[in-house]
């Protein structure tokens, strides 16, 4: 599917593909854009692109959007001010502290980014700046210069420049700038931490049904964190199954302790209905809405059947992720990511336990130094030598030569 | 009780010593844990939800894991595939109310190219540590809404022991459709010793008075032949604390017979820095 997007040196980053979107505001480094390009070409939704981006704690988390068109719906994550029009409806990210995800019905998607560019293009898959994207039936917003919303330093309560509204946008005025908020809760929650007075740090993610009828993001707070206590003064959890309120390893929205109620519990406990020990609570009972499929109707690309050939002429397929060393181990990865682990026969001491992990990501053959005592070096096919640096994922081409030093040599290769 | 024995598997041979105890604390009427010690896997589960589910639950889940030892042998798979059974079972017992429970365990795998493997997965706040005859690690990350302000620096470890929702689990058995443990492989080799536990112990007893149970058990051991296993002793010493919860412990140790001596072995990495698959603060 051909997309198109407004060219702006100041814009976003755009990271587009056949079936799905993501635009980045801030700087991101080189490392994370790499992995965010390969995450939002896995086949997997946005579960991968949240964890890379998120993956600093919400008040570092940059603002995105995502987008990813089904048959007759449309996919939505938004965080910040980035908005994003389906049909007639616009999604904003504005007064969220995490994020806000939207399914809604439509063929078409209309995304409108900070940046002041003016040349419209054509596009199928690539990272690019833009401060438009338009795709489907959506067209393509008129862009309005808007400074770019840097999520800042926490502790920095730099008033950040108000999102203006593109045209027909009907912001409230009394909405407070996501970047402004962050900084300003940000610092307090610090200055609260630091004094021992533990507060409200963090809110609730809700849903908010209409970004037009959304409350001042201080009132929401404030209203979250009475609803918190009330129901804390209960012995109640029910605030924390509310209908709109999915509490998930991402967003970990949670009040910070009362002094007198930590008071309490430091008291020889006595069995209390409610009390707060003993009763595990699960802070969901709901599904989580929205999970993302492949839009039926458009096959995957045909992935090409990728294999590491070690030293002995074995061949392992490249079906999953692959973990080599001397004695490889894995560390609290998601069940459903576990490599597979391959002893390096020669077992050298040259090389480490777990030495490299390689993967193919989305299509692309990436290789990991795993912070391997002796590293890792790759050869390119044209005999270019280049010593990966320690942690970080390396795209590498078909033919390249994968060396763990101690004279073992692994190579990729398409069967 | 203390069991001992050999476990063949392949063209190895695993010596292994395994015992686990629960309790149900000295507060509560029901004790929602339950726990299974039996090769190649070992597993604790606490409980939640009203009335008699919680302890329900934590049963079904543990019950679908004794039926892996029949299925052949045990691989990466099989334990992930028993725990979407176990999520599954789960579900089906929790239809119309709220159960779940929480699932740490450890097992012995074999990967193909690579031998065998102590495999450890975890949903929810039970915990399995690692004891190398010094010193207790902890091996999972808490799946729990303190455990994310712990990470994101809100909150230090000791103010999360008395946080008002330190019982807020984020991830459970019987709470979606799909649930994904947190998984780590470590391989098999010299003497490797895991202890599995309920948070009715880790919130009665930190991690240096649990080593120093584990030290004081040792030197017993070696005294009274008939005196207590060391979950009974840490069980014990959790009650007599305030035992506010339910207490549950495993610990299991495993020994290969034919040990390969590593020169590495004391210059290993805190093996949380091998993967950067799963950045924590």
């Amino acid at each position: 599917m051909t997309h198109r997007y407004t060219a702006a040196s100041d814009g976003w980053l755009a990271f587009i593909t056949p079936a799905r979107q993501l635009f980045v505001g801030g700087a991101p480094d080189a490392a994370t854009i790499e992995r965010l390009w390969a995450r939002i070409r896995e086949e997997q939704g946005p579960a991968g692109v949240l964890e890379t981006l998120a993956e600093g704690g919400i008040f570092a988390t940059p603002p995105f959007a995502f987008v990813e068109l089904g048959d007759a719906e449309v996919e939505v994550i938004v965080r910040g001010d980035a908005s994003v029009q389906v049909g007639e409806e616009r999604v904003s990210g504005a007064g969220a502290t995490t994020w806000i995800e939207r399914r809604l019905p439509g063929s078409g998607v209309a995304v409108s980014l900070a940046g002041s560019g003016r040349l419209e293009l054509p596009i199928e898959v690539g990272v690019v700046r833009a401060s438009a994207f338009a795709s489907g039936g959506g067209a393509l917003p008129a862009v309005v210069p808007v400074a770019t919303a840097v999520v800042p330093e926490p502790a920095v309560a730099v008033p950040a420049a108000a999102p203006e509204p593109s045209a027909g946008e009907a912001f409230p005025d009394a909405t407070i700038p996501l970047a402004q908020y962050i900084a300003e809760e940000g610092a307090r929650s610090r200055a609260a931490a630091q004094a021992e007075q533990p507060r409200v740090s963090e809110e609730t993610v809700v849903e908010l049904p209409e970004v037009a009828g959304a409350e001042p993001a201080h009132a929401a707070a404030g209203e979250e964190a009475a609803a918190g206590e009330a129901a804390a003064d209960t012995g109640g959890y029910d605030y924390l199954f509310g209908a709109t309120v999915y509490h998930n390893v991402q967003d970990a929205a949670v009040h910070t302790a009362e002094p007198e109620e930590a008071d309490d519990e430091a008291a020889p406990a006595t069995p209390v209905e409610g009390d707060h020990d003993g009763n595990t609570v699960l802070t969901s009972s709901l599904s989580r809405p929205g999970r993302v499929r492949r839009p039926r109707g458009e096959a995957a690309p045909a992935a090409p059947v990728v294999a590491v050939v070690l030293p002995d002429g074995a061949r392992e397929v490249l079906d999953e992720a692959l973990v080599l060393g001397r004695s490889p181990s894995v560390s609290g990865v998601p069940g459903g990511q576990l490599p597979r682990l391959v002893t390096v026969p020669g077992g050298d001491q040259d090389i480490s336990r777990s030495h490299v992990r390689i993967a193919l990501e989305g299509g692309t053959v990436v290789v990991t130094d795993l912070h391997s005592r002796n590293g890792t070096v790759i050869v390119l096919p044209g005999g270019d030598k280049q010593k990966l640096r320690a942690g970080e994922p390396t795209p590498v081409i078909v033919g390249t030569i994968v060396d763990l030093g101690g004279g073992i040599e692994l190579r990729i290769e398409e069967l | 009780m203390e069991t001992r024995e050999e476990l063949a598997i392949g063209d190895t041979t695993v010596r292994l010593r395994y015992a686990g105890h629960t309790h149900v604390g000295a507060v509560r009427a029901n004790n929602e844990d339950n726990f299974l010690a039996c090769p190649p896997c070992w597993v604790v589960a606490d409980g939640m939800g009203g009335h008699a589910h919680g302890e329900r639950a934590s049963r079904v889940a543990v019950e679908t894991f004794a039926r892996l030892a029949a299925d052949g042998p045990t691989t990466p798979r099989t334990v992930l595939t028993a725990v979407r059974d176990a999520n599954a079972a789960v579900m089906v017992l929790g239809e119309g109310t709220l159960s779940g429970t929480t699932l740490t365990g450890v097992a012995i795998v074999e990967l193909d190219g690579a031998g065998l493997h102590w495999m450890t997965f975890n949903v929810g706040d039970s915990r399995t540590y690692l004891w190398n005859g010094h010193r207790l690690q902890q091996q999972s990350i808490d799946h729990s809404a303190v455990q994310e302000l712990v990470a994101a620096g809100v909150i230090d470890a000791a103010e999360a022991a008395w946080h008002p929702q330190r019982n807020v689990v984020t991830r459970a058995l019987g709470a979606e459709d799909e649930v994904d443990p947190d998984v780590w492989l470590v391989p098999m080799r010299g003497r490797q010793t895991f202890l599995l536990c309920s948070d009715g112990l880790t919130k009665e007893l930190d991690d240096e008075e649990i080593a120093r149970i584990i030290v004081f058990h040792d030197q017993q051991a070696a005294r009274e032949l008939d005196g207590p296993t060391l979950p009974e002793r840490l069980v014990a010493a959790a009650v007599a604390a305030g035992g506010r919860d339910n207490v549950t412990v495993v610990v299991v140790e495993s020994e290969g017979v034919e040990e390969v001596i590593d020169p590495e072995e004391t210059l290993d990495r805190d093996p949380r820095l091998l993967e950067d698959t799963m950045p924590r603060a």
